[in-house]
């Protein structure tokens, strides 16, 4: 398996949609810092300040989208090239084969990671306020982010593998990450619905006199809001949602979830690709 | 060009694509049909028609770019685009046949999303609250935009030989225009004044003027980007609330005319191997 994995991360360092996706993220995590640091320039004299910690963790928003483009386009060619038979033909096996892509896939989303936080970092630091979380909460938001690309990877790995159209796995796996980050918006947006609605009126004489709260029927309760909160935890869009506002309050839950995602799309990813018939 | 239509269309008819696309369009009408019924039913809501109306100019937005790459993108592995160039078509037929075809798939979706929300919503929504002549602009202005689309996708299938490459571009294409026209939107949302204050006569007048507030020259341009940009022009009708509607449909023109007539140029050119 070393092998194959020396000659993934060969391709890799000579790939033009790898380097285009280091290039990308470098520019999306400068462009982040500066729209930061430009809204806290025009809006100084109402005290608007922006802290590093905003923008450091966004990568956990876009890793799901990056990954879905590279890893089908980048694993997609060992199909229609015959690469996946030759490495059968000179005796490696499918495990190590499924193994060693999901390796190179896992590293290539922590690479796009890293070249976003550096970029983060290198404007961040001279121009933004300081990170407001505890060392131990930042430590945990990065491992949680971090495991979130590994989850990512490994579920693109299962689609590039076991779709032998590039064209096709592409479409799934991003068309796939959208679906997820709607489903991420929508259940947030559930979840957020307030209790009670509150209304507002102005009496004749000008005065405004708030209503009688009104329970709200839109508000989630009982076991639905526990499936909802569950899946808002669980699925990586959703937990994209969350690194992307910072809104999330168990960054070591987030992280577990994405090591079964990992285990269990690697599990049954390898065993499909097993039996799988490559012609 | 009769005959290359014709044959698209046969192609079209045999197409698991094409009838995966009708079937997810008539899905997601149902689906957001009913998910408005079910807060009728159980809370009494009332709803305007337009409420899901209009969605389609959105949903096809993303629709149309997985269907034209995946489609057209095949004549070229498949070696279709030189077989018709060796039977005596020119290359500027071929590439409004596709572009025919592809608008006429993109109408056929927008039935599809319709029919099931006109099926149940005629009965639960209220009726729009907008005079005939302004639905009537909203139509037609959806139409265009769906045939703006696919002069858009069109150009990058033409153009692109690799069939995966130009579907990735198409859909982070839709998605970078979307977050654009969303990013367009935020300014142009902030209310001139903060608050409004009740003098002793009884009349609402003006407070605070609102710092974010975008007026002027920049207020112009950035309408007029949002006007131009099919998918500012999606948010638009999803919404149902179009400052412009007589001026989107030909904003949505001159889309098409510039992405056909920029397309078809580079493919006059394109060395087809």
């Amino acid at each position: 398996m070393i092998k194959l994995l020396s000659a993934n991360l060969l391709r890799l360092k000579k790939s033009i949609l790898f380097w285009s996706c280091i290039i990308l993220m470098l520019l999306l995590g400068a462009g982040f810092t500066l729209q930061r640091y430009w809204e806290q320039v025009a809006y100084a004299e109402f005290g608007q300040l922006s802290y590093l910690d905003e923008v450091l963790f966004r990568h956990g928003l876009l890793i799901g989208i990056v990954a879905a483009v590279f890893v089908p386009m980048f694993f997609g060619m060992e199909y229609s090239d015959g690469a996946i038979r030759n490495k059968m033909v000179v005796g490696h096996s499918r495990l190590s084969i499924y193994f060693a892509n999901l390796i190179t896939a896992v590293v290539s989303s922590l690479a796009f990671c890293a070249a976003y936080i550096l970029a983060v970092l290198a404007l961040g630091v001279p121009l933004l306020n300081g990170i407001r979380l505890t060392p131990p909460q930042c430590a945990l938001f990065m491992l949680g982010t971090l495991a979130l690309a590994a989850a990512f990877s490994a579920l693109y790995t299962f689609v590039a593998m076991l779709c032998t159209r590039k064209a096709a796995s592409a479409v799934v796996c991003i068309l796939g990450v959208f679906l997820l980050l709607f489903a991420g918006i929508y259940i947030n947006s559930r979840l957020n619905a307030p209790e009670f609605l509150r209304e507002y009126s102005i009496a004749h004489d000008g005065q405004v006199v708030e209503e009688e709260p009104e329970p709200n029927p839109q508000y989630v309760r009982g076991t639905e809001r526990e499936v909802y909160q569950f899946l808002y935890d669980f699925l990586p869009g959703c937990q994209s949602i969350q690194y992307g506002d910072m809104s999330a309050e168990n960054p070591a839950l987030l992280a577990a979830y994405s090591l079964v995602i990992f285990a269990a799309s690697t599990g049954t990813g390898a065993a499909l690709f097993r039996r799988k018939d490559l012609k | 060009m009769r005959n290359l239509l014709s044959a698209n269309l046969l192609r079209l008819r045999k197409s698991r694509l094409f009838w995966g696309l009708l079937g997810a369009m008539f899905a997601l009408g149902a689906a957001f049909t009913l998910q408005h019924f079910s807060h009728w039913f159980r809370w009494g809501a009332r709803f305007y028609l337009t409420i899901d109306l209009f969605t389609y100019a959105l949903l096809l937005g993303f629709g149309m770019a997985v269907f034209i790459p995946l489609f057209f993108g095949a004549e070229y592995s498949d070696g279709a685009i030189r077989n018709k160039l060796t039977a005596g078509h020119s290359r500027l037929s071929i590439y409004l046949s596709h572009l025919i075809t592809s608008v006429v798939v993109a109408l056929c979706a927008a039935g599809a999303y319709v029919l099931p929300v006109l099926a149940v919503g005629l009965f639960i929504y209220e009726p729009p609250a907008l005079e005939a002549g302004t639905l009537a602009l909203l139509v037609l202005g959806t139409l265009v935009l769906l045939a703006a689309y696919c002069a858009l996708y069109t150009f990058v299938t033409m153009n692109c030989s690799r069939k995966s490459t130009a579907a990735v571009i198409c859909l982070l294409g839709m998605l970078a225009l979307y977050l654009v026209a969303g990013r367009i939107e935020i300014p142009l949302m902030h209310p001139e004044y903060l608050n409004w204050v009740v003098t002793e006569a009884g009349e609402m007048i003006p407070g605070d003027p609102n710092p974010r507030y975008v007026g002027g020259m920049e207020r112009v341009v950035l309408e007029t980007l949002q006007d131009l940009l099919p998918t500012g022009q999606s948010l638009q009708y999803m919404r149902a609330d179009v400052a412009h509607p007589a001026r989107l449909p030909l904003y949505s023109v001159i889309d098409v005319a510039a992405f056909t007539a920029a397309g078809a140029a580079l493919f006059r050119r394109k060395d087809l191997k």
